[in-house]
């Protein structure tokens, strides 16, 4: 703009460069109203009474390297390997190993997995019973050798999961809304046929730190 | 002042101009437009241990004076992003999308879990006065999957307002001051906070953690001294 600004000067036109500097001006001035009054649009899903954000998504976990992971968590890193869910698609990896251990991986498309000792919490069927007395619409469906509780997006109220558990861990598979149903019983699908490969991972890391 | 920096002053003044002619021709709520995020900005007081309750024993219901998007102010008990259990109370304004718990526009108390994000929330809860305080726990004594949520218009909360499924036993506690949007205020205040340990007693959590989430402006969380923790501009 200074140099456009001194071109015009020399040419001694200093009327044009007021009509110029007031079309700069205005132009500055409508982009900023703008962007003041987008500013905030950020963010897509659903309405969040709560933070749900706490600083992190694991409260009191740490943000590590998949790496890392498979070596610090008692539980392998059972995992996705998916066209829409794969090691190269992951965006941030949380680890918390103190209480309530879990390990929790989000993707660069904006679904989640959590991986927890089965100790956790409670079986496929009890929970599917309990959630559905609540309303949640889901229902219980065959996914490879597993039971899973599915529950499809439904605007403003829900972004779609599927949570099954197999011997020694319970996995949610959770979606922002714009996966459907299918998109994330093939993940979870993914997840468990990845389960002899996760477990590998686990035991060679495990041989490594001992 | 030479020639060319006149032209520049007038251009200047030719800005002014149209900007005022411009202002004035937009309806205010154009020009200042707000979009209301779902995600919250907040200050947060976050305990670090693994707790199976939280409570407020005074929760001042702030007047912020014509709430644009929403504000809450509450307690939580939260495993992760997907999964957590809230009480509180909340009020909306005229820029919040309609939302399962429906819409009010004055403090009404506020029940709340994600389980899988998945929202539950009970729609038609009482309405608070503002400037007075009330009290709220959402809790699991029994160490089971069912969080009970409480209220009441004194400092200890017993009046139930049942109980949501979830996906966890326990959590760690949490206090926020949150809302949707920069043009609401984030003024809170929070008295007698506690959080219900894993053999059975009602202790201070702490505020190891506080934080902000988003742009919270100036809005600092202040600890007072054990349970007390106050929203304000400056601590």
């Amino acid at each position: 703009m200074s140099l456009r600004a001194g071109a015009i000067e020399r040419q001694g036109s200093s009327a044009r460069l007021g009509a110029i500097a007031a079309i700069l001006g205005l132009a500055f001035v409508v982009i900023t109203a703008l962007l003041i009054g987008g500013r905030d649009d950020q963010n897509s899903g659903l309405p969040n009474r709560g933070v749900g954000r706490p600083g992190s998504p694991l409260p009191t976990g740490q943000q590590v390297s998949l790496q890392e992971a498979t070596i610090r968590s008692a539980t392998p890193v059972y995992r996705p390997n998916d066209k829409l869910a794969s090691d190269s698609l992951i965006k941030e990896v949380w680890l918390r190993t103190e209480s309530m251990p879990e390990i929790f991986i989000i993707y660069a498309n904006g679904l989640h997995v959590s991986v927890r000792p089965g100790s956790e919490g409670q079986g496929t069927k009890e929970f599917a019973e309990a959630q559905i007395a609540d309303g949640v619409p889901g229902t219980i469906e065959r996914l490879g050798s597993v039971d899973a509780f599915v529950v499809p997006p439904i605007e403003g109220r829900g972004d779609g999961s599927v949570r099954f558990v197999i011997p020694d861990a319970i996995i949610s598979v959770v979606g922002n809304g714009s996966f459907t149903v299918d998109d994330l019983l093939g993940v979870a699908k993914s997840v468990l046929q990845g389960v002899p490969q996760a477990q590998a991972e686990h035991a060679a890391a495990s041989a490594d730190e001992a | 002042m030479t020639r060319s920096s006149h032209g520049f002053g007038h251009g200047l003044l030719a800005t002014f101009a149209m900007t005022g002619l411009l202002l004035a021709l937009l309806p205010p709520q154009a020009a200042l437009a707000v979009t209301c995020i779902n995600a919250g900005l907040g200050v947060d007081s976050l305990g670090t241990d693994q707790q199976y309750g939280v409570r407020i024993g005074r929760n001042l219901i702030v007047n912020p004076s014509g709430t644009v998007c929403s504000v809450v102010r509450s307690a939580y008990i939260v495993r992760n992003w997907d999964n957590f259990v809230e009480v509180g109370y909340y009020e909306d304004g005229p820029d919040w999308p309609p939302d399962p718990c429906t819409n009010v526009t004055t403090p009404h108390i506020l029940v709340y879990a994600i389980v899988d994000r998945f929202i539950k929330c009970k729609a038609g809860t009482s309405g608070l006065t503002a400037g007075q305080e009330y009290s709220f726990r959402v809790d699991n004594p029994d160490h089971d999957f069912d969080f009970v949520h409480y209220w009441d218009d004194d400092t200890t909360p017993s009046i139930s307002l049942g109980f949501y499924a979830t996906d966890h036993k326990s959590g760690f506690p949490q206090v926020v001051s949150e809302r949707a949007t920069t043009a609401d205020s984030l003024r809170g205040e929070f008295h007698e906070v506690n959080s219900l340990g894993g053999g059975g007693s009602w202790n201070w959590f702490g505020d190891a953690l506080s934080f902000s989430n988003g742009n919270v402006g100036n809005w600092n969380i202040c600890s007072w001294g054990p349970s007390h923790l106050d929203v304000r501009l400056n601590c």
